[in-house]
């Protein structure tokens, strides 16, 4: 009697099509989650080494942390870059297009309105966040619309 | 770019992610395509082409 073997006969086995795009998505994933993890687990790491202090009261932690973020925020943002697909990659370039102009309107724009003080000093993080929010949002746009 | 995208896959019977997996691209992707929001780079379209053993112009009407 002939037996297949089953890794050959068995569609739930084989590596194709909905299978395969599942670990396209789980390999999008991982390239974002684990190098997330890995600097939060650095943080936490010299956080406590430290002895349970703040950034803001230890400069090495401070360090440490700046240099986490750099590091595995540069190392996830390739990794990503290379799993992800080309439609994917359009919705990236167009939110980051946006971003830029967004960050620097509103750079510019709350810069000339402090100097004539018609507004109150305006944190960096905060004309940030909103390059962010727009590029967040023109990312979606594309990708999901 | 029309395309007969959705019409190919559906002879096949294929849903969108498993058409995704075979292209190796995202179900977000087939998904752009197949309604004309994204057209394919000529790699991707060749490898659209190769699957369904037909040309590009088959597939892509570049016209419209």
């Amino acid at each position: 009697m002939e037996h297949d073997d089953p890794k050959q006969t068995s569609p739930q086995l084989l590596p194709q099509g909905e299978g395969l795009a599942r670990s396209r998505k789980q390999r999008v994933w991982k390239a974002m989650l684990i190098p997330g993890a890995i600097t939060l687990a650095v943080m936490y790491a010299a956080k406590v080494i430290l002895g349970n202090t703040t950034v803001a009261e230890s400069p090495a932690l401070a360090v440490i942390s700046a240099v986490a973020i750099a590091v595995f925020t540069l190392v996830g943002s390739i990794w990503h870059h290379r799993v992800i697909d080309e439609h994917e990659e359009r919705a990236i370039l167009w939110a980051n297009t946006i971003g830029f102009y967004v960050l620097i309107v509103t750079a510019f724009v709350t810069e000339i309105l402090e100097v004539a003080r018609l507004l109150p000093p305006v944190s960096q993080i905060s004309v940030m966040m909103v390059a962010f929010v727009a590029a967040l949002a023109t990312y979606a746009w594309h990708r999901f619309r | 770019m029309h395309n007969t995208l959705r019409e190919l896959r559906g002879q096949r019977g294929w849903s969108q992610a498993e058409l995704a997996g075979r292209i190796d691209v995202s179900r977000q992707a087939v998904n752009a395509i197949e309604t004309g929001k994204h057209d394919p780079s000529l790699s991707l379209a060749f490898r659209i082409a190769r699957l369904f053993e037909t040309t590009i112009e088959e597939i892509f009407d570049g016209t419209r």
